[in-house]
């Protein structure tokens, strides 16, 4: 676990305090192979095999890969991400909603419409406190076509989960 | 805060960048009967999740002049079923005028239906400041934003600099 820095008046500020400031952890992952098969009305994580940007490792690419373990730093993330839905006009609605160790975060779900062409369930910016360090969020699909429907990766459109640390409290 | 050359730097303005000003609020309670082909100010009545400098009003304003600057500002309207009419739309305003670029826009759908407003830049510029989630719908009735379980309009706030 990283602690963020805290400051007090009379103390030497550290080099790697004001870097933290600078460069607070954060990161940015999607996914580059679509999640195939995911069932009707069943909430389900979405996971990402590429990490366009981690520096902190708060996600695997090869362990729980739906995860962003946001207990490496205690206190306020702001987290963003979107479902990429494949083509099917079935069914009534596409969803997606953020998880924090598998419970659903209020006003984090979005519900859209199964349009005839792919469609995208954007989630915006939101906050969340991780309080223990195994703290994780997910985000997780949902979809009530009359199959099976996988999730999109294709050019620029791919489900994405983004996260950065904000405050301590 | 401000930093000056020669000037000392303060524990309390350190501390301060590391815990900017932030809001995550949602609405609790039903606001029922949003007229139709209106823009209307949505109610954020439930218990924010974060807000650290009282922006929250528990009706529709969030005082964003608490702090004086640039905020990020986004938010999300979810509908009630209603397939009638042709579009649900959300929006950001400041003081009543709506922000440019913040505007969304979807179809409606028989069962629920959410619309994201992108995220944007607000400039508070006095205290009395304050930011507004608005929805509109062109149903043919008066329909309500949706809270059922963690289904529910959202405004989330964050303060990055003067």
């Amino acid at each position: 676990m990283t602690a963020p820095p805290t400051f007090s008046d009379g103390v030497v500020v550290h080099a790697t305090d004001l870097n933290f400031l600078l460069n607070p952890p954060a990161c940015m992952v999607q996914q580059n192979t679509a999640q195939a098969a995911i069932p009707a009305s069943t909430y389900t994580p979405i996971t990402f095999d590429a990490e366009s940007y981690d520096p902190y490792n708060l996600h695997s690419t090869s362990t729980n890969t739906s995860r962003v373990n946001i207990g490496l730093v205690l206190g306020w993330w702001h987290v963003s991400g979107c479902v990429s839905w494949a083509t099917n006009a079935t069914g009534n609605t596409r969803r997606c909603i953020l998880g924090i160790n598998g419970t659903f975060v209020n006003g984090s779900q979005i519900l859209v419409s199964p349009a005839p062409q792919i469609v995208s369930a954007p989630l915006p910016g939101i906050f969340v406190q991780s309080t223990v360090n195994t703290d994780y969020i997910e985000l997780q699909g949902w979809h009530d076509a009359t199959a099976s429907v996988a999730t999109l990766v294709s050019g620029t459109y791919r489900s994405y989960l983004a996260a950065r640390y904000l405050a301590a409290a | 805060m401000t930093f000056t050359d020669g000037t000392i730097v303060h524990a309390a303005d350190l501390n301060a960048l590391l815990s900017p000003g932030r809001v995550f609020t949602t609405q609790a309670t039903v606001q029922s009967g949003i007229t139709t082909a209106t823009w209307s100010d949505i109610i954020l009545n439930g218990t924010p999740a974060t807000d650290t400098k009282a922006a929250c009003t528990g009706a529709a304003n969030v005082t964003i002049g608490k702090v004086i600057g640039w905020w990020l500002v986004s938010g999300v309207v979810t509908w009630v079923g209603n397939a009638t009419g042709t579009t649900r739309r959300a929006r950001v305003a400041l003081n009543g005028t709506p922000i440019n670029g913040s505007f969304s826009t979807t179809g409606p759908l028989a069962t629920r239906v959410s619309v994201a407003t992108p995220t944007v830049l607000v400039q508070a510029s006095v205290g009395t400041d304050a930011v507004t989630l608005q929805g509109y719908h062109d149903a043919t009735t008066s329909i309500a934003p949706e809270v059922t379980n963690e289904v529910r309009c959202s405004l989330t706030a964050v303060y990055i600099g003067p």
